[in-house]
């Protein structure tokens, strides 16, 4: 199959539009856009593994003993320097983690980032009643809220803040990421080398502009007339400015080497998107495959566990290089449904479980690990087979809304009610 | 000359409908400059003085009209000796006008013929009869219970009325499918291109419709994916098989009985090694099988189970494995003591622990709610009206041991005042699959199935390959992205440009003439009325704008192909034509 993408509307190639052309798409003022459209503008990258990551075989408590007690046919060994296969030792004294935690050894990618203080460890992630279903959990962290689809945290976030419309935020995938649902309709993408019409097309844009179009422009005040025409008017709108960019011949900055999937291409477009000042503030993009019921692997490298943190560490860290200072402004954080049950089960896999392993990078926060470690011990795990959790994720949203993403602590309660915001000071 | 304006038409039989056009209009415009005959007002006599040669009618244009329409022919002739004209019609006119009725669309000729007391003179004329009316009911049920419109399955619907269509529908075996059969006769399903293909065939050209509809439904429902490899070159060799096995299963009781496609699901082999219940040991189990099986194919997840049931249920499952390709209960892998599960006592028994499992499953109130708010929402509307959740629900449990138990519950939806609504008519929005179906169906076309099933993995539903247990999505919301919206618009573009029977192949010429649409105002209303069905001045206006442009439009024009295809295009990026 032909993915190259062909440019159907030669509007120049590779230049930066400028804030004036985005002032008009997004019907705002110059002086409004610029607001955005500078260098510095805080951007966050959201990346979701899909189908429960095992937190323990990610962030390895290689310090508990039980760890290899529940664990003895999958476990990772500790930190030992003749042993490729042990875990990556990571410390944080200040924090009271001292020769406890190791990264699974398939990310080593992460632990430059790690040792220069940008990234921050979250071993404990979770929420209250969970139900151990993939999808009420999916649905739960990307909304904010219990029981609400279509309305997501970081679609409020852009709606509070007067963002919706034209490219400010973006999600990779085949739908639209259920954190960017909500009454208008935000842009998504499979990839954007394949947004844009084969040349052998030729001038069918010119065709879908006068003769479609309008269609889409008519008011349309009920679903599926709505949800429709919101999807197509954003299409119109986008088209041009993302078939601007050149995916083929775009080489990454500071030896940035993206993994060759998807996943990687995505990271790698997002870079892109950045870089081009398209105006793009929230971007997501999921990685799937970390439902390990059975024979997930241990360490070694061609285990199925250790093969998906390795592409979701490569891609992360080639992202992290490629921006460089743009990397200044920008906040990239990783989740996941749920962890995993403490014990491996008689197939080598692992159940669905509580608390989970997440990540959050950037230039100007707190690296290191945080949350408290409630332990493996049968008294320890909720109904002696789930790790409990110390930090509600629902807390590291508040961090980020607030300390990068502008609001005030007093909005939280809005942008994320039925939730009482406490910190984890996870920034600086 | 005269003689051969008079046979033409039958010459022209053997010709494809655009030659035919083409010679049709080069000899009436020839005949234009050849005669100056007198008209005689239409009258259906006339007097001609002056000549002596024999009588001989004018060329008579082909004439294309909408259903329900006045035809009025207006003959004349020249070259008549001075005795009265005698004008007689036979075939589909027996004289100069007649009323067309709704249903009547289709190509018909009619035998114009002129005499006079010495001679006499004949000329076929060909009357385009085409459909563009709606009837708002048959076309909604059309959407609904098959895989998109054909211009002849409207014509069917039309014949059996709405309930005949929903009765023939519900007894597919009385319905002859000896040519679709010959069609898959060949086929082999041993790639999963070949599997994809074979697949799509049963949708896109199969008469039993609503069977094929509630087979995508069901296999959908107990969602596997071909990539769940397992450690065995054997087991993973035969992954096509084991997805045919199941799909063919699933059709055998696509109408039938809940408790048995539950069982069919809990033994396939797709399905023992996607969920991992193939490695479901004793001591320590594997929840996968045992959670999703609550939770998506039967409770759902606030249908009333604990954790617990799950655990329980992990254990009783134990042992339900492979062996030799097919399922095997190993029972020394399985877990034989007594269990708790949804409030029952389920007493040690091995494989009969799981077949009691299933029963409880299928009797339960919320299997009975979640299985009738699925298929109300696939049928009716993404939010499924709780009125007629209810008296489904009534109906599964009533009927949880008839053989016939999901034809009975579907019968209650497609009768229903809320299936017919107002409200709910065109309210989905076409999944990825649909969308592709009912683009090569309402063309009439010929697919292997091949290249489409790329275009429809790329507007985001790969066949057999979804890795969610949830199955593919039918809701619109999570299909309707800006990313998926082009993909479709691609897949059209591609598909009518290539033209080729991996994805499509027609003939649009011919597809306009057989269906009676021959002018530009005839084509814009046959494609809106098929494709669309319902839709807002604006989408007219826009086709005829395009396709008559500056310089008019005739499907003898050296770009007519060009311009339809372009056509087609536009109509089906159309908002209106994603929903269904």
């Amino acid at each position: 199959m032909n993915r190259r993408k062909f440019l159907k509307n030669v509007l120049g190639t590779g230049a930066a539009i400028s804030t004036c052309t985005l002032g008009n798409m997004f019907g705002m003022s110059a002086a409004q856009a610029s607001h955005f459209a500078g260098t510095t503008a805080p951007t966050l990258v959201v990346i979701f593994q899909r189908g429960g990551c095992d937190g323990l075989n990610t962030v390895v408590p290689y310090g508990d003993a039980e760890y290899y007690n529940l664990r003895s046919s999958i476990s990772i060994a500790a930190p030992s320097a003749s042993n490729a296969n042990a875990a990556l030792a990571i410390n944080d004294v200040n924090r009271g983690h001292n020769n406890f935690f190791g990264l699974n050894p398939n990310m080593s990618s992460l632990l430059p980032i790690y040792n220069a203080g940008h990234l921050a460890v979250l071993p404990t992630v979770h929420y209250p009643n969970n139900t151990h279903s993939h999808f009420s959990g999916q649905d739960f962290i990307e909304s904010g809220i219990p029981n609400s689809i279509n309305n997501g945290w970081l679609y409020r976030h852009l709606a509070s803040q007067s963002r919706l419309g034209g490219l400010q935020g973006l999600s990779f995938g085949s739908d639209l990421a259920k954190s960017l649902r909500g009454n208008v309709v935000v842009q998504s993408l499979t990839l954007l080398r394949d947004f844009g019409f084969p040349s052998a097309a030729g001038d069918i844009m010119t065709r879908l502009r006068q003769n479609v179009l309008p269609l889409y422009n008519t008011p349309a005040t009920a679903n599926p007339a709505r949800l429709v025409n919101n999807t197509g008017k954003i299409m119109f709108n986008n088209i041009d400015t993302l078939s601007q960019i050149d995916t083929i011949n775009y080489q990454p900055a500071n030896g940035a080497a993206y993994p060759v999937t998807a996943y990687g291409q995505r990271l790698k477009e997002t870079a892109q998107l950045i870089k081009n000042d398209v105006g793009v503030r929230v971007v997501t993009i999921d990685l799937n495959g970390f439902d390990t019921h059975s024979n997930q692997g241990g360490a070694e490298p061609t285990g199925s566990h250790s093969r998906r943190v390795k592409e979701f560490s490569d891609g992360i860290a080639a992202l992290y290089t490629d921006l460089g200072v743009r990397m200044d402004s920008v906040i990239i954080l990783t989740m996941t449904e749920f962890g995993r049950t403490a014990k491996v089960n008689a197939s080598n896999g692992t159940d669905h479980g509580d608390a989970a392993s997440w990540f959050m990078v950037g230039k100007n926060i707190k690296g290191g690990i945080h949350g408290r470690w409630p332990g493996l011990g049968q008294t320890q795990l909720r109904r002696g087979r789930y790790l409990q959790y110390t930090v509600d994720y629902r807390n590291v949203f508040g961090d980020i809304l607030v300390k990068h993403l502008g609001h005030t602590t007093a909005n939280i309660a809005s942008l994320i009610p039925s939730h009482t915001y406490s910190p984890v000071g996870l920034f600086i | 000359m005269i003689k051969k304006l008079g046979i033409l038409p039958k010459k022209a039989k053997k010709l494809s409908a655009s030659q035919r056009l083409v010679l049709k209009t080069t000899l009436v415009s020839a005949s234009v400059l050849a005669f100056s005959g007198c008209r005689d007002g239409g009258s259906s006599a006339g007097t001609e003085t002056g000549s002596t040669q024999a009588v001989a009618l004018n060329p008579i244009h082909d004439i294309t009209v909408k259903e329900g329409a006045l035809i009025t022919l207006e003959p004349t002739a020249t070259n008549s000796s001075s005795n009265s004209l005698v004008f007689s019609y036979s075939g589909y006119m027996t004289k100069s006008t007649k009323q067309t009725a709704i249903g009547d669309a289709g190509v018909y000729s009619v035998r114009v013929t002129v005499s006079d007391s010495r001679s006499s003179n004949s000329q076929d004329v060909k009357i385009f009869v085409y459909t563009a009316n709606v009837n708002p009911q048959a076309l909604h049920l059309i959407r609904r219970i098959t895989f998109g419109l054909t211009p002849s399955l409207y014509k069917e619907v039309g014949a059996l009325g709405i309930q005949g269509f929903i009765d023939q529908q519900l007894d597919p075996a009385s319905i002859d499918d000896s040519k679709f059969k010959q069609r898959i006769a060949g086929l082999t399903t041993n790639t999963r291109a070949d599997l994809r293909s074979w697949t799509l065939m049963h949708m896109i050209y199969s008469r039993r419709q609503l069977l094929e509809v509630m087979t995508w439904f069901w296999d959908n429902h107990f969602n596997t994916d071909i990539n769940s490899l397992s450690g065995s070159k054997a087991i993973n060799k035969s992954q096509e098989k084991f997805e045919r096995r199941e799909n063919e299963a699933f059709r055998g009781n696509a109408l039938g009985n809940f408790r048995q496609l539950l069982e069919i699901s809990s033994k396939s082999p797709a399905m023992l090694l996607y969920l991992n219940n193939a490695q479901n040991r004793k001591r320590d189990s594997n929840e996968n099988y045992a959670r999703e099986l609550l939770e998506l194919h039967t409770l759902g997840v606030n249908g009333g189970y604990t954790h617990l049931d799950v655990e329980a249920g992990a254990e009783i499952f134990t042992g339900w494995q492979l062996r030799n390709l097919s399922f095997f209960f190993n029972a020394a892998q399985h877990n034989n003591t007594a269990q708790r599960y949804l409030g029952v006592s389920i007493p040690s028994g091995g494989l009969a622990q799981g077949e009691q499992v299933l029963d409880i499953l299928a009797a339960h109130a919320s299997t009975a709610r979640f299985i009738c708010t699925k298929l109300v929402a696939f049928f009716v509307n993404d939010i499924p009206p709780k009125s007629l959740v209810d008296q489904c629900a009534v109906k599964f449990k009533a009927t949880v041991n008839d053989p016939n138990q999901i034809t009975q519950v579907l019968r209650i939806i497609l009768t229903s005042s809320e299936f017919n609504a107002p409200a709910n008519k065109l309210a989905k929005v076409k999944s990825p699959l649909e969308f592709a179906t009912s683009l090569v169906r309402v063309l009439e076309g010929e697919s292997t199935g091949q290249r489409l099933q790329i275009h429809i993995a790329n507007m985001g539903l790969g066949l057999y390959e979804n890795p969610w247990p949830t199955g593919w999505s039918d809701k619109g919301v999570d299909w309707m992205s800006s990313g998926l919206l082009l993909e479709r618009i691609k897949a059209v573009e591609s598909i009518l440009r290539v033209n080729k029977t991996e994805s499509l192949r027609t003939d649009l010429l011919a597809y306009f003439s057989a269906n009676g649409a021959t002018t530009a105002d005839a084509i814009v209303d046959f494609l809106l009325t098929h494709l669309l069905g319902e839709y807002p001045a604006l989408a007219r206006q826009q086709a005829i704008a395009f396709l008559i442009g500056s310089n008019g439009f005739n499907l003898t024009d050296s770009n007519a192909n060009t311009r339809l295809r372009h056509l087609l295009e536009i109509i089906t990026s159309y908002p209106q034509f994603h929903y269904q």
